[in-house]
């Protein structure tokens, strides 16, 4: 199962996503203060979590890299990466 | 000089410089349906990272999100969500189309879906809602042109003539070059559009309070309510977090069935093209973090614009910056319009071809005609949008968002389409005609709604009910067919 593994890490952090920026995952970091990198906490949230998507992704994509590497390396074994 | 000439002649040399790239990119393309829609399933990731971005930013971006923000608050962060809820599918399931593209000569959605279900009525339905979709849209984009351009030169050059002036040069390299002179002006517009939003998102906020920081310490004394979600509605009453969330979720959905997506997936060159476009796409979304600057930074500015949607020129224009400055933010605004209502041009017209004409009236029609008729098609859409866009005073939102949320009910069929070989024909029809023949009942009578649930979800529920039993009450076409489509879409890149 180590195949599907890191995917399904992106969906999960997809699915935690679309629960922390709607009701009622955000009501809790939908606050003005504390103010980070001159935002309101609230809007630095938004952009932790889009940040967040492109690191996730970028994960993904270096594994299944990796994973097809491996699999080249060792032709019988079946396909590493893909999706 | 006055500084309506020299944002006249900035703009002008925007659009030359936009018309020459356009122009040029079109010669390497082959001379099929396939080179002129599909760009030859050749392009690389640079082109595919500006294509995707500036074609989700549209003159609504440039204009709308700021006046949201400006007038609502923190109910614009929900474009932030949806804008990168909408796109995250895309990772995996853009190389399941490219793939099956490739192999079965797709290049538009309603290809893909009605050849996997073998239904011909598919895809005139499919061809109809999105043209109906693309129309008003793209009378949108011409008209937000024609507004910023009249906007910026003190309304000494009309909207009839901004909007006609920006979209003949997008006529001329959406006719000469399909696809490609979409990408690369893209590439342009996109390049532009970032620096400009940037530079005048980090600039502003430091000319008028001196700083990001100090303007949001202002702000949170003054204006508290405007800095959290779901912000506020268009009356200025608490916005509800019920209609915050869902808008979100059916936006996103909305998103992801973009025609013109699919369109652009297929023009990938491959597996790899598509996913690193996915994974740097986040850093154009947050393009729209500084136009949320320049609306915060007109909260507590003075003198105040006619309407929300004018915050963004009133800003640069109010703020004494230099002739040179507006005349690069106008074609920063314009770089927004062009670069999705080129795509959107492209999409209609070569919809209408590929998925309504040739289906209905001339399955034989030879590949060499079809392209001809793409462009006098995509000549045609083009008039009838600028008609549209410079007399009618009505709404275009109403029907935008009928036909919007058509769109949004293709999901089921998508997802079906890949994901259950049981799916049939009769299915797939019943679901997008029930669900949006749902929604748009529910639309017209808010009152219906049950719990107040956006009618999309409605919508979506109703039309996955349907697809699930008209599927298994008929027996799925060419068996044999759907297990090819399934596995090819799984097969990754050698």
């Amino acid at each position: 199962m180590r195949i599907r593994l890191v995917p399904t890490l992106a969906v999960l952090y997809y699915a935690a996503m679309i629960f922390f920026v709607t009701y009622p995952g955000y009501v809790p970091f939908d606050r003005v203060r504390p103010f980070v990198l001159g935002m309101p906490f609230s809007l630095f949230w938004q952009v932790c979590w889009i940040v967040g998507a492109g690191l996730v992704l970028g994960g993904v994509f270096l594994w299944e890299k990796k994973g097809r590497r491996e699999a080249n390396d060792k032709p019988a074994s079946v396909e590493g990466g893909g999706d | 000089m006055e500084r309506w000439v020299i944002v006249t002649l900035i703009t002008a040399s925007y659009l030359g410089v936009s018309l020459f790239i356009g122009w040029v990119s079109g010669r390497k393309a082959s001379d099929t349906v396939t080179g002129y829609v599909a760009g030859d399933r050749d392009f690389g990731l640079l082109v595919m990272y500006f294509v995707m971005g500036a074609m989700m930013f549209s003159a609504f971006a440039f204009l709308g999100t700021p006046g949201w923000a400006y007038s609502r608050g923190g109910a614009a962060f929900y474009v932030f969500s949806y804008g990168l809820l909408g796109f995250a599918p895309w990772y995996f399931m853009g190389p399941w189309v490219a793939r099956v593209g490739r192999k079965f000569g797709y290049v538009t959605q309603a290809e893909l879906l009605s050849d996997r279900f073998k239904s011909d009525l598919l895809s005139w339905l499919i061809a109809v809602v999105s043209i109906v979709a693309f129309i008003p849209y793209i009378a949108l984009q011409m008209k937000g042109a024609g507004i910023v351009f009249n906007a910026v030169t003190d309304g000494k050059v009309p909207i009839w003539i901004g909007a006609a002036a920006a979209y003949s040069v997008v006529m001329l390299y959406v006719l000469k070059s399909g696809v490609l002179g979409v990408g690369w002006t893209n590439t342009f517009q996109g390049i532009f559009m970032l620096i400009i939003a940037w530079a005048l998102g980090i600039w502003l906020p430091n000319h008028l309070y001196g700083g990001v920081g100090p303007m949001f310490e202002r702000l949170a004394e003054l204006r508290p309510e405007l800095l959290t979600a779901p912000g506020l509605d268009s009356s200025g009453a608490p916005w509800g977090w019920g209609a915050y969330s869902s808008a979100i979720i059916v936006s996103a959905i909305g998103v992801t069935m973009w025609p013109h997506l699919f369109m652009k997936a297929f023009a990938a060159k491959n597996d790899n093209t598509i996913k690193l476009t996915m994974v740097f796409y986040p850093t154009f979304l947050l393009f729209l973090l500084p136009l949320y600057f320049i609306a915060f930074a007109g909260v507590l500015f003075d003198p105040k614009p006619v309407s929300a949607d004018f915050i963004l020129p009133h800003m640069i224009l109010n703020t004494n910056v230099a002739p040179v400055v507006v005349g690069l933010f106008c074609a920063g605004a314009l770089a927004a319009s062009m670069s999705t209502g080129d795509a959107m041009l492209h999409a209609a017209a070569s919809i209408y071809v590929q998925d309504f004409h040739r289906k209905l009236f001339n399955r034989e029609q030879s590949d060499h005609s079809r392209r001809t008729m793409i462009r006098v098609v995509a000549v045609i859409v083009g008039i009838v949008a600028y008609f549209i866009a410079v007399t009618t005073q009505m709404s275009l939102v109403a029907l935008l968002l009928a036909a919007y949320g058509a769109i949004v009910q293709l999901a089921p069929i998508t997802v079906a389409a890949f994901f259950w070989k049981r799916s049939t024909a009769a299915g797939a029809v019943a679901g997008l005609v029930l669900g949006s023949i749902t929604t748009l009942l529910l639309y017209l009578n808010p009152e219906l709604r049950p719990f107040g649930l956006h009618e999309g979800i409605v919508g979506l529920t109703v039309n996955c009910a349907a697809l699930v039993v008209f599927s298994l009450l008929t027996q799925p076409a060419n068996t044999g067919h759907v297990e090819d489509f399934v596995a090819t879409s799984r097969i990754p890149d050698a």
